[in-house]
């Protein structure tokens, strides 16, 4: 009898110490949260606009066929927007409009505004890690314009515009023209001294037939947290050829003998090192590359002769080199920005060195030697050797 | 007022008590008696201790027609074989044999004309009734003071057909049916060896019914055996209707959810496990045979695994183990998942699973236990269907707790589809005793699950497998031989290796090592 009431006591308190009592909520009562975005307002308060799941029960029967000359295109979603003091604040004023419990947990990105970014986004950091519940492998992105319209915009594609916004960026981060960094490589570049953050960015743009679509292009590069500029697409790619995350894409050359060639690029990876040579600092960037013949006019025929696999391999880099220049010029020149984390790669390499210079990389970065060697081999024409005249 | 009311229903108490006492004295005083040497009074004993039994019969006749020699047949009706009784046993009395060494009126006259051994000649009267009453033919001569026994028994049961509990894909489609002696008979058919032992036991006072054990006498570990028969001896109840009688007397673990004893129809299954080195027990009255010490792991082993090639076999062994593994913790999961951890569960399903949930009044814990219920409803009514109804019913209870419970608003799809998982995998068990014993962890994971998360739900998983450890079959680890890991029996349950590279092993019920696992 002892024994039994002793193990009976021991279950109950362990019943009651244990558990996941704090997160209980019903599935249909939770306000699942696809889509952040911040803004600052004009008296400096902040707006928080969130795109919450909505679904709506499919009505069994042919109603949405009836709806595809209408207007107003079926979604999931609701977006509902608040204003505060501060980021937190702005969650308790939500909670006027929205009778449902704000749940991170499927955040799919972060939309920063212009305004907020180019006035610090150090707040918006600290409000988004220090909760428990957002993932801190999700995307950060800067808008050009406000993050309430990006928020608010829906898509022809996608019920859940957030899913658009997501497929683009899983698509884009092959291709190079953004840089996707989560929340948490961001607050890294932070904390280092020298590297400057850069974050994607988002657009709406107009289509052909009027409708706004998404345009994930181009960089902003920040000078600690804030903002300072843009960078377009092939300054932005030639960042990443450096970083070595090209993995998709296409390369086109013009020349007088061989017309205008187009490559299908298949990888790309780089090494970079920093040498020191008597007081001036050189940064060696290798750049490999591997790619294959995409479409090519003009009256050469590549497998006749190999000679001109080598010239073509020869024009592909030329014009990765001048893409790579063209970043290095726009961080070196335009924004004294150490984008690439060069500084990092030094203090890695030559510890002792870097304490001297540490202080003084914000004049050296500019004047820094670049040396760009890149080896680029071209692998197969396809099926058809000769142009088809 | 409560004597007055103790009074009227101690009124009839007591009239049965005065019955009950008069017959306690008739068997005290017959059990004393001896047949005696004259015919008329064992007749008349015959007809007070089997009084207002009218299925009893008593044949008078003479030996060799002669009419100074008097004789009876005491037997039951329908419990023995009438053709043989005509022709053998009436004819050879009645008809003269010329020259006989031995005069009609002596027993070794009868004895030896009928071919009855000396240990079938009794007496002792109780003995007799006993003989009476397990279908024999009790012969009382005039003049001779034993009385001769004659077994011609033929009860009406069952033919021997595929068991409906057990049905294989390919294999033997035997079945026990509820009389012993086919049964044993069944057996001796499998295991033509010497060594094939078994040995009788009476249990149960008023129903006296025949149990036998059996066993291979080279294989099996004695102790066990010896065990086994102390623990039946012991048994003192009143009847035996089926083997779970004896089932809560011999198994280890009474109190325990989990079975300890296995239970088959079938003999193929049966003479595997005697080889195996078990003991299997027989009842008299019920198709269902005990086998004696039962692991956790055989409940999931099939003796049809070894009726199809190794690599199906295993396939389906790991389909069974996951089958358990669903049929436990799925309802609790699910529950778990959806209530405190949404942030595991991927974007584009929450999105279908809050469609889902949005119509329904009350928690996702109170929704999975009414469907639970709902669902052992079904089940049991599904038992006791008579066939005509029993298509139109099952259509209904799938619309009505599928579909229309949905529309309506009382359950989400996703929970249907949960719950009928559920279901199915406990079926996918092959031992009915393994899959009834599962709906109680599935009962308490659910309520853990909803109640205090994955945490609690983990922690409940913890306890059980720390009961199942602490189990024991007969002195042997009931979860052997994973828990006391045992390598080399071990490539018997994850996979069913092929016969040709089974080499000898040992295992811990039996004595020596042999090819068979």
């Amino acid at each position: 009898m002892k024994r039994f009431i002793s193990i009976f006591i021991l279950v109950m308190i362990t019943i009651f110490i244990t558990g996941c009592m704090g997160t209980k909520e019903e599935l249909d009562k939770l306000g699942v949260a696809v889509a952040i975005g911040y803004d600052i307002t004009s008296e400096g308060k902040y707006m928080l606009t969130a795109q919450i799941l909505n679904p709506q029960k499919d009505p069994s029967g042919g109603m949405m066929g009836k709806k595809a000359g209408s207007q107003q295109k079926a979604t999931d979603v609701v977006v509902f927007n608040a204003i505060g003091d501060s980021i937190s604040d702005c969650k308790g004023q939500l909670s006027t409009k929205l009778g449902k419990e704000l749940n991170y947990g499927h955040i799919d990105f972060v939309v920063v505004g212009k305004s907020l970014a180019e006035s610090g986004i150090a707040m918006v950091l600290d409000a988004v890690s220090r909760g428990y519940k957002m993932r801190p492998d999700i995307p950060l992105l800067v808008t050009k314009g406000n993050a309430f319209d990006i928020i608010r915009a829906t898509s022809v594609q996608e019920k859940v515009p957030a899913n658009e916004i997501s497929n683009l960026l899983r698509l884009q981060s092959g291709f190079g023209f953004t840089n996707i960094v989560s929340i948490l490589d961001f607050a890294n570049s932070l904390s280092s001294k020298t590297k400057s953050p850069v974050i994607g960015v988002v657009n709406l743009s107009k289509n052909t037939d009027a409708d706004e679509t998404f345009e994930v292009a181009g960089t902003a590069v920040f000078k600690k947290d804030k903002l300072i500029g843009f960078m377009d697409m092939k300054e932005t790619r030639g960042m990443q050829w450096i970083d070595g995350k090209v993995k998709f894409g296409y390369i086109t050359t013009l020349s007088r003998d061989e017309g205008k060639t187009t490559f299908e690029i298949i990888s790309s990876s780089s090494k970079i090192k920093p040498s020191i040579k008597t007081d001036s600092y050189t940064m060696l960037i290798n750049v490999k590359e591997e790619s294959n013949i995409g479409e090519m006019t003009g009256k050469l025929d590549p497998m006749k002769d190999p000679e001109i696999m080598n010239k073509l391999e020869i024009s592909q880099e030329n014009v990765i080199t001048n893409e790579i220049k063209l970043a290095v010029n726009v961080a070196q020149k335009k924004y004294y920005a150490d984008i690439f984390g060069f500084g990092e790669m030094i203090h890695r390499d030559y510890p002792k060195e870097w304490t001297n210079i540490e202080g003084q990389w914000k004049d050296i970065f500019p004047n820094l030697n670049i040396e760009i060697k890149v080896i680029s081999s071209l692998k197969r024409p396809g099926f058809i050797s000769k142009p088809i005249e | 007022m409560l004597k007055s009311i103790k009074k009227i229903f101690s009124l009839s108490e007591d009239k049965s008590k005065n019955q009950a006492i008069d017959h306690k004295n008739i068997e005290e005083e017959y059990k004393k008696m001896k047949v005696s040497n004259r015919l008329e009074e064992n007749r008349k004993n015959i007809d007070n201790i089997f009084d207002k039994c009218t299925d009893l019969i008593i044949r008078e006749f003479k030996i060799t027609s002669n009419a100074k020699f008097s004789a009876i047949l005491v037997y039951i009706d329908n419990m023995i074989e009438t053709t043989i009784f005509e022709e053998s046993i009436i004819t050879r009395l009645i008809n003269e044999k010329v020259e006989y060494p031995y005069p009609p009126n002596s027993k070794e006259y009868s004895q030896y004309i009928l071919g009855i051994g000396d240990n079938n000649i009794f007496k002792d009267l109780s003995k007799v009734v006993d003989s009476i009453l397990d279908g024999k033919v009790v012969l009382f001569v005039d003049g001779i003071d034993e009385a001769i026994i004659i077994d011609i028994n033929n009860p009406p049961g069952r033919d021997v057909e595929e068991p409906k509990s057990e049905t294989v894909l390919r294999g033997p489609r035997e079945g026990f049916t509820e009389s012993i002696g086919s049964n044993i008979t069944l057996l001796r058919k499998k295991i033509k060896s010497i060594n094939l032992k078994m040995e009788e036991f009476r249990i149960g006072r008023d129903t006296k019914t025949k149990v036998i054990i059996v066993y291979l006498s080279n294989i099996v570990n004695p102790k066990i055996v010896n065990e086994v028969k102390e623990r039946i001896n012991k048994i003192d109840i009143d009847s035996v209707l089926e083997s779970n009688y004896i089932k809560e007397y011999i198994g280890d673990e009474p109190t325990s959810n989990f079975p300890t004893v296995y239970s088959t129809e079938k003999p193929d299954v049966i003479a595997g496990k005697l080889l195996g080195g078990r003991v299997a027990i027989l009842t008299d009255g019920t198709p269902l045979v005990l086998t004696v010490p039962a692991l956790f792991i055989e409940f999931f082993l099939n003796n049809e695994d070894y009726y199809l090639k190794f690599i199906a076999a295993t396939f389906n062994r790991w389909i069974r183990y996951i089958a358990f593994a669903i049929s436990t913790s799925l309802p609790g999961f699910y529950v778990a998942i959806t209530t405190f951890h949404s942030e595991l569960i991927p974007t584009t399903l929450i999105v279908t699973l809050i469609k889902s949930r949005s119509g329904v009044p009350y928690p996702a814990l109170v929704e999975c236990f009414l469907m639970l219920v709902a669902y052992e409803l079904l089940r049991e009514a599904g038992i006791r269907m008579p066939r005509a109804l029993g298509q139109a019913i099952s259509v209904v209870g799938a619309l009505v707790l599928g579909q229309a419970a949905v529309e309506a608003g009382l359950a989400s799809t996703a929970m249907v589809i949960v719950i009928s998982l559920t279901a199915l995998s406990s079926f996918a068990l092959p031992s009915t005793d393994m899959s009834l014993a599962i709906t109680y962890p599935r009962i308490i994971f659910l309520v853990l699950g909803g109640t205090l998360g994955l945490v609690g739900l983990t922690c409940g998983m913890i306890i059980l497998f720390l009961r199942l450890t602490s189990l024991r079959s007969y002195g042997i680890p009931y979860l052997s031989p994973m828990a006391p890991m045992q390598r080399k029996n071990l490539s018997d349950i994850f996979i069913r290796g092929p016969l040709l590279t089974k080499f000898k092993k040992s295992w811990v019920i039996k004595r020596k090592n042999t090819t068979r696992g």
